[in-house]
């Protein structure tokens, strides 16, 4: 059996998995979100940023991954003692490595835990591939990455014959984005070192068209992209906006307290007291707006939550007594030959084709 | 008594015969000396029956032999001097199917048209069997997603039942209901998954008997739904054999 992914199994690029992935590698207060827009604005809006993976699908079949030295035709390849970067050897860890890409990167900046803290200090002075060598054979990572495996792997319990890659897997590959002292790197594992796309006062202005130019290299039909974000944690972020806004409101409840108590018929006064409660009403509706996207982030966490139980989620169990209640209903038998004609009807449009 | 020709057509032949009966459980067959009357017949779903009644009975007589999907075939016994003795077996070795042997009483001259009309039959039934196989065959043959099979709709009368609804509420992650749970990609998935081990290999094997069954149950999604099926009934305590 051969072991060319060196027991890194396949896991899903979701968000819901990659936040929770970087979770359970002890950092703290970083969330992955995933981006449908470029533009500034849109970053802006989720800052502080920390960086940005950009993440190539080919269908499966089609053409093979561009020749990686090739292809990213702007930006300089640097061999820079600033940027941590780990040459990719696993295809499988791929999704993994570029999240770290990220936050090795960003230790000043993000509470990176133990574990990686740890891993960034061994690997500090060692070349691109022993980095990444380092980072296959680091139990702990692996361990994690490994605890986010595809459902369907529960059945490689049964499995003796490992499912050869075919027509229907994809080939992925990603590429992070991210800022060190001032300049933009790209940074591929595929390649031999940190790609330099120059100085840049805010990154998050410049990122877009450099990843336009990427995109543009590839035609339509033969590729599909997805972007992810590494993103400070929004709930705190959005709970420290809440504190300042009641701090906000609770000055000017007092000065409007105090104007009232003082002098309720001068028209300055009642002037003042209406330009007070005018801005305690808007501290109000901002303060909804925040508590709303709590709520999302709620939301939005639960669901991680769910899907990454039931992605763990043994089903053997659940769909045998699906089945015996089926049997017992009398309802297996009518559904078995439903399907049976669903499958006939199948087979004869393609005969017919 | 009617000789060759009345009665014969494709789903009948008639003709006057006697019986021959295996003497303990030897080799040897002995004749039963009464005249009667050996009727084949093709039935509706393509199987094969004799039937023998003596000769002065009315009616069918009595069931000597039966072969599903017609799967038999007619023979001379060589080894019988006089060559009138023939036998009606099974085409393949199937358990429970029995050898019928008769000795033609006819007129000896009308010997070969008797075969041929009992032949007649016994083909007709195979080209019906084989149309039939050939249609059930293929629908056999396909195969079946699990997918299709535990849909929604087709699950909702198990989750409407509350009993087994909490019981399927045990085998999901907490807080998960089971309607939830068969709506879920990560479900659909393993749905996925899971036909993919049971068409093949020492894989379905290995879960079918996981999960108490026979190894052969792994060999299709349909052979081991079709085997829970089996247990379920056979675990309701009714016996009933089926024809």
């Amino acid at each position: 059996m051969s072991n060319e992914n060196g027991n890194w199994c396949l896991i899903e690029s979701d968000p819901g998995v990659f936040t929770e992935l970087i979770h359970n590698m002890g950092v703290s207060d970083v969330q992955v979100e995933e981006l449908y827009s470029l533009d500034s604005e849109t970053l802006r809006s989720l800052e502080p940023v920390y960086g940005l993976i950009f993440l190539f699908k080919w269908q499966g079949g089609s053409a093979a991954p561009p020749d990686s030295k090739t292809s990213g035709r702007s930006g300089a390849l640097v061999d820079n003692g600033d940027v941590f970067f780990a040459q990719q050897i696993i295809q499988n860890a791929c999704a993994t490595q570029a999240i770290l890409s990220i936050l090795l990167n960003r230790a000043e900046d993000i509470e990176l835990g133990e574990t990686l803290t740890n891993f960034r200090s061994f690997a500090a002075d060692f070349p691109p591939e022993m980095r990444g060598l380092a980072l296959t054979n680091c139990d702990q990572i692996r361990e994690v990455h490994n605890s986010f495996v595809r459902p369907e792997s529960f059945l490689s319990d049964f499995d003796d014959e490992k499912r050869p890659a075919g027509e229907d897997d994809d080939l992925f590959h990603f590429i992070s984005y991210v800022p060190v002292n001032g300049r933009l790197y790209e940074l591929d594992g595929l390649k031999q070192g940190p790609v330099d796309h120059g100085a840049s006062a805010n990154w998050l202005e410049d990122v877009g068209a450099v990843i336009q130019q990427r995109m543009s290299e590839y035609s339509e039909g033969e590729i599909r992209f997805n972007l992810m974000a590494l993103i400070g944690d929004r709930r705190k972020l959005l709970s420290e906006q809440i504190s300042t806004v009641d701090a906000d409101i609770s000055r000017l409840m007092a000065m409007l307290d105090r104007l009232r108590l003082n002098d309720c018929t001068s028209p300055e006064t009642s002037q003042e007291a209406q330009t007070v409660e005018t801005q305690i009403n808007s501290l109000n509706s901002e303060r909804a707006t925040l508590e709303h996207r709590v709520e999302i982030e709620n939301d939005k966490f639960a669901r991680y939550k769910l899907d990454n139980s039931l992605r763990k989620h043994n089903f053997i169990p659940f769909v045998y007594q699906l089945l015996n209640g089926m049997a017992d209903k009398g309802i297996l038998s009518p559904a078995i030959e439903k399907a049976q004609e669903k499958a006939a009807d199948a087979h004869q449009s393609q005969q017919s084709l | 008594m009617s000789s060759s020709g009345q009665g014969a057509s494709e789903r009948e032949a008639a003709f006057p015969a006697g019986r021959l009966f295996r003497v303990g459980g030897s080799n040897v067959v002995r004749a039963d000396a009464r005249l009667g009357v050996m009727t084949i017949r093709r039935a509706g779903d393509g199987g094969v029956q004799a039937w023998w009644r003596a000769a002065d009975m009315a009616g069918d007589g009595e069931l000597c032999g039966e072969y599903a999907g017609g799967d038999c075939a007619v023979e001379r016994v060589r080894q019988a001097a006089g060559g009138r003795v023939h036998v009606l077996r099974p085409s393949r070795r199937t358990a429970g199917a029995s050898h019928v042997f008769f000795w033609l009483q006819g007129a000896a001259g009308d010997d070969g048209a008797v075969i041929r009309s009992v032949d007649r039959v016994v083909a007709a039934g195979q080209g019906v069997r084989r149309l039939l196989a050939g249609l059930r065959g293929l629908r056999e043959a396909l195969p079946v997603r699990l997918g299709d099979v535990v849909t929604p709709e087709a699950v909702a009368p198990v989750l409407a039942d509350a009993r087994l609804a909490a019981a399927l509420a045990g085998a999901l992650p907490p807080g998960v209901a089971p309607a939830a749970a068969v709506r879920s990609p990560q479900f659909r998935q393993a749905l996925a998954a899971l036909s993919h081990v049971l068409e093949g290999g020492q894989a379905g094997a290995a879960l079918a008997a996981q999960l108490g069954l026979d190894p052969r149950a792994g060999s299709s999604v349909v052979a081991f739904l079709r085997a829970i099926e089996q247990r379920r009934a056979a675990e309701d305590g009714d016996d009933q054999e089926m024809h």
